[in-house]
């Protein structure tokens, strides 16, 4: 409850604009509070026969409609800033969470983005509805009251008295209602995923014969969520006794008091009828839609809000300067001293005591059979992750593209700028011809032209395509590339190499076709149980199993 | 499924409508009674009766509306959780055809399951709407019938104002909800690239990319307000308006003579009414969802196949087992996603053999799913010692598949070994670890056995072998894999399928894996073809020490 509070209050600036919605929202119930006593008057003037002195307090209320439909356009003029601004910040706030978990861990994270948004949105409507609902609950409440005293305060201290008392328990009965409907939820949110979770299951434990097990889990989960839900339900029982303390009690002390009063003539039979108007009219459906909004919307929201504050509270990254402290020595891109790896302390390490030197302006390819630890190696030297052993030294300008192509939905300057700014249109279009990209350019439109979401006109090689150029565009002095040439044809990844190095970069690349190995300098080999570093043609003199992977590939080429 | 939803929590039905009925005649009742008792008031006249009257109503209307909260709610939660009962039984019954998406399947019993419910409260409301809009515009008749004539040109000039605001927001709702899903997309595009993200560090730049399209939120939020600002003061204008035009008309009445003071107040109260009851009609929207969700729901209870059969069987067999299946086909999705029977087939494997499975895989996996249990026999039969596997107790044991991935579920690692087991001891667990060559794995975790599941963090391979353990404890006569280690290295892989033949005193083995190494192991290989029935050709094993002692295979 309380980080979605502070969720709510980041978001929302200035108390002042709710001040100015409680105003407006008050003077639009100005008719409220005239037709009580007007009606009275003009009930009294009929009966004593003046019709001219009925139409005026008649008059009075048209006059008060006509100020309180004004109100109203200003409420909602007051409302709409207020709302739209939470909104913003709640939409930033949880998209910012998501992205700042993605750049954490790396990974996409749970799909549930449409669903946060759309929470954001109920989060809107709630608020919305809840100042609203001042105009039908704080606001009939306030002027019945003012409205019955102002009538005869006699009958005004027989609705005050019980209405106090039917607020005081509804604010009792809140809390416990938020707390019963958190719980509700929870159970809901673990019964959903304990679901999804034997399901997917289910044929291995059928194949174990214990998917008795899990229909039983399954049952008793739903019935948990059931008692929980019958927990709420009971809360709701009491809040009838609210409505019956406030609303029902009222009228009936009116009657009551007013007897004696008109018997003794102190009451006028207006008056009388003009406070049942309010009891009836103003405070029963106040006392009702504030039960409700209280006990219903409130709880909604405090619910929702919770749940928001965890995604907008995902933590980001640590600063990268605080994994790469030290730059390599001078003439070296990349140095690594007896790096080691493991993903967890238990599990086999991934590198152990690996050396390596990268002198600027080399060409390094690293080789060897899925799953050996290149892409480690490559995470490792892009500073992403934190060795276990050894140190990197890297130098502070490196760009690492991973293996996914990253394309978004913008033009194609956009995503040709993404890491470069301040490239001109010049250097854009030479890397449109430097990487292939001229046909793209010229269906899309050219480089304003528009790529949408997980659009079909690339190919998965023109995205390979969009983010070397990206690379290559930015101001990095050494690239590592991470199998991001797999999708293009023999032949391009040899000139897209040549592009990389002709400026004097360093190019670090993991590589899928072992042909890349000859143009290397430098040749890092895994081959499943140790590193071996040196120039082609040595490891294929000196090593059978890089000698095996070369004729292999050789094979498969054929 | 529709008709009968009620039927589940019967009672609770009749009572919510009961109640629903009373507390609403109570509150209609309500405006008459203060008008009596007003009367009454204002004459001088006794006025202890009607109070009392007015009283008892009040009190009735109080209890009612709190006893339709309670029932309505028991009803809504109890027949979701019948209905999710009834769903659970059929998604996890072992004659059912097929298993759908589990994702899709939890929100079906999660979302749709909820929906059903939720009809029998908006047909009451609706129903009471409709009811209090013509009791209420009756009595209003009754007592003066211009103020009816009033009241319904106003509510003509409410649906015109209404009407109007739906065509004019539109655009503008259409706006709103398109920037949205612009977020939306950019915001999993972005996810989609969060390698690069994580790469380049530029997280926070990112964000103000995905939330460019806020603006056009923002814009088209306003003009949304700036409708519903104009539509709300001109309905605002028609509750006072419609009060006004009542009190006007009835207060002519009233210096007329025509009604009295009281009746006025009544005529006031029954607007108030009727025009309150208005709001109710929104919950006619809730239908739609209603349909859809259980539409959704039967969906899954379709799935079922004819009632399963079972008599149980008194005894269960001990040890290896011995195992046929006679002309025994199973179901198995068909290209268009209908169910199809495989081929039907004839095999015959004597206790305590190690045997491998050749062929397609899609028939020996049959064959693997047929024998261990976790498929019911489309047609034919499928039979442990010559008693049918079908009538064996559920609890019984026999025989369990590992499959490429194990069940992950349970508390802890035992717990996931362990699995729908009662009274199993450690010994038996870990010395099943050890035949799955996984006992140090799990013995390095930081709890070992009580490991919780959450803080598991294994490989592919070694979950298997997790799996292959499970079996072994789920299986005390036969042992089936499935593509068990698919995952494995070779050199491990056939270590632990070694490992496991060596069990085949206790069990018979065996294995569909398409591995042509593993047949090695096996004492015998099994093929089948899918035109003509499975032929066995069983060879006669060497001596099992021989073969456990030099860890060779023929």
């Amino acid at each position: 409850m309380n980080a979605g509070l502070r969720l709510l209050r980041s978001t929302t600036p200035a108390p002042r604009r709710l001040a100015r919605v409680a105003a407006w929202s008050a003077v639009e119930c100005l008719p409220a509070l005239v037709s009580g006593v007007s009606v009275a008057h003009a009930v009294d003037a009929l009966v004593a026969g003046r019709p001219s002195a009925a139409t005026l307090w008649l008059g009075a209320i048209a006059v008060a409609m006509v100020v309180g439909a004004a109100a109203t356009r200003r409420l909602y003029a007051a409302m709409s800033p207020l709302v739209e601004d939470l909104r913003d910040g709640l939409m930033t706030a949880t998209v910012r969470g998501t992205l700042a978990e993605c750049a954490r861990t790396g990974r996409p994270g749970a799909a549930t983005v449409t669903q946060t948004i759309e929470q954001v949105d109920q989060v809107r409507n709630l608020v919305s509805a809840v100042l609203r609902s001042f105009r039908s609950t704080v606001v009939p409440l306030a002027t019945a009251c003012v409205g019955l005293l102002l009538l005869d305060n006699r009958l005004g201290l027989a609705v005050l008295v019980p209405l106090a008392a039917a607020l005081a328990l509804q604010s009792l009965l809140v809390p416990r209602t938020v707390r019963r409907q958190r719980r509700a939820a929870l159970e809901q949110e673990a019964f959903g995923a304990d679901t999804a979770a034997v399901l997917a299951d289910l044929p291995a434990l059928r194949g174990l014969g214990a998917d008795a097990w899990g229909r039983k889990r399954l049952l008793a989960g739903a019935d948990s969520v059931a008692a929980a839900e019958l927990r709420v339900v009971r809360t709701t029982a009491l809040r009838q006794s609210v409505i019956a303390l406030g609303a029902h009690i009222p009228l009936l002390s009116v009657l009551l008091v007013s007897l004696p009063l008109l018997r003794d003539g102190s009451l006028s039979a207006g008056a009388v009828i003009g406070a049942t108007t309010y009891v009836l009219t103003v405070l029963a459906p106040a006392v009702s839609s504030f039960v409700a909004v209280s006990g219903g919307w409130v709880v909604e929201l405090v619910v929702l809000l919770d749940r928001l504050a965890l995604v907008a509270g995902r933590p980001g990254p640590e600063s990268r300067d605080a994994r790469t402290p030290s730059r390599p020595t001078q003439g070296y891109a990349v140095e690594l001293r007896g790096l080691a790896f493991a993903y967890r302390p238990e599990s086999r390490p991934v590198l152990t005591g690996l050396d390596l030197q990268v002198r600027r302006g080399e060409h390094v390819a690293v080789l060897g059979a899925s799953g050996t630890g290149k892409s480690t190696l490559a995470r490792l030297v892009a500073g992403l992750e934190t060795p276990t052993g050894g140190t990197v030294h890297a130098s502070e300008r490196l760009c690492f593209v991973p293996q996914e192509a990253y394309v978004f939905a913008g033009t194609l300057r956009e995503n040709l700028l993404h890491l470069a700014p301040t490239a001109d249109d010049d250097r854009l279009r030479e890397a449109l011809e430097v990487f292939g990209l001229a046909g793209l350019g010229d269906r899309l439109g050219g480089l304003d032209g528009e790529i949408r979401s997980r659009d079909e006109r690339l190919t998965a090689a023109d995205r390979q395509r969009v983010v070397l150029a990206r690379a290559w565009l930015s101001p990095a002095d050494v690239v590592v590339l991470d199998e991001a040439t797999s999708l293009l044809p023999v032949g391009d990844d040899e000139a897209i190499e040549a592009a990389f190095t002709a400026g004097g970069r360093t190019l670090v690349t993991i590589a899928h076709r072992v042909d890349v190995a000859g143009r290397a300098d430098t040749v890092v080999f895994f081959d499943g149980s140790s590193v071996h570093t040196g120039r082609h043609v040595d490891l294929l003199d000196g090593h059978g199993a890089y000698r095996d992977l070369h004729s292999h590939a050789a094979l498969y080429a054929h | 499924m529709r008709t009968t939803t009620w039927r589940l929590a019967p009672t609770w039905a009749l009572t919510t409508v009961g109640l629903s009925v009373l507390a609403a005649l109570a509150s209609l009742a309500v405006p008459r009674l203060v008008g009596q008792a007003l009367d009454r008031v204002t004459t001088g006249g006794d006025a202890g009766q009607s109070l009392v009257r007015l009283a008892a109503v009040l009190v009735v209307a109080s209890l009612c509306s709190a006893g339709t909260g309670l029932s309505a709610g028991t009803y809504a939660a109890r027949v979701t959780q019948r209905l999710r009962a009834r769903a659970i039984a059929s998604v996890t019954d072992r004659e059912a055809l097929r298993v759908t998406s589990a994702g899709d399947t939890a929100t079906r019993l999660l979302v749709d399951a909820a929906q059903p419910a939720a009809a029998l409260g908006i047909t009451i409301s609706i129903t009471l709407v409709a009811a209090t809009l013509v009791v209420g515009l009756v009595s209003i008749a009754l007592i003066d019938w211009w103020v009816l004539v009033g009241l319904l040109l106003g509510l003509v000039a409410l649906v015109m104002v209404v009407r109007r605001f739906v065509a004019d927001s539109t655009p503008s709702l259409e706006a709103y909800r398109a920037g949205q899903a612009r977020i939306a997309d950019r915001a999993l595009d972005a996810q989609r690239g969060a390698a690069s993200i994580q790469a380049h560090g530029t997280w926070l730049t990112e964000a103000e990319r995905v939330l460019t399209p806020l603006d056009g939120v923002r814009a088209a939020g306003r003009s949304l307000w700036a409708l519903q600002g104009r539509m709300a003061w001109r309905s605002g204008v028609f509750v006072p308006a419609a009060l006004l035009v009542t009190v006007a008309i009835g207060g002519v009445s009233l210096a007329r003579g025509r009604i009295s003071a009281g009746e006025l107040a009544a005529l006031i109260g029954y607007a108030t009414l009727v025009i309150g009851s208005l709001d109710g009609i929104e919950a006619a929207a809730g239908l739609a969802s209603v349909r859809v969700g259980t539409r959704r729901l039967s969906e899954i209870a379709a799935t079922i196949a004819s009632a399963p059969h079972r008599s149980a069987s008194p005894t269960t067999p001990r040890g290896a087992v011995a195992v046929t299946l006679h002309a025994a086909s199973a179901w198995t999705d068909g290209t268009d996603g209908e169910p199809t029977m495989t081929d039907p087939v004839d095999l015959e494997v004597r206790p305590g053999r190690v045997a491998t499975l050749e062929g397609p895989t899609a028939l020996t996996s049959a064959v693997a799913r047929l024998a261990s249990g976790a498929a019911t026999p489309a047609a034919g039969g499928v039979l442990v010692d010559g008693i049918p596997l079908r009538s064996l107790a559920p609890d019984a044991h026999v025989a369990a598949l590992a499959g490429a991935r194990p069940a992950l579920l349970g508390d802890t690692v035992a717990g996931l070994l362990t699995i729908g087991l009662t009274d199993v001891g450690r010994e038996a667990v870990r010395r099943a670890a050890e035949a799955a060559h996984i006992d140090h794995v799990i013995e390095a975790l930081p709890d070992g056995y009580d490991t919780p599941l959450a803080d598991l963090a294994l490989s592919g391979g070694e979950l298997q072998r997790l799996g292959i353990a499970q079996a072994l404890l789920h299986g005390s006569g036969l042992l089936v894999l499935e593509e068990a280690t698919s995952s494995l290295d070779p050199a491990t892989e056939l270590e632990v399928v070694r490992a496991v033949a060596g069990t085949r005193g206790e069990r018979t083995v065996l294995i569909a894996s398409g591995r042509p190494a593993l047949a090695a192991i096996a004492d015998l290989s099994v093929a089948c073809s899918p035109r003509s029935p499975m032929t066995v050709e069983d060879i006669e094993p060497r001596d099992e020490e021989d073969l456990i002692l030099t860890g060779e295979a023929r």
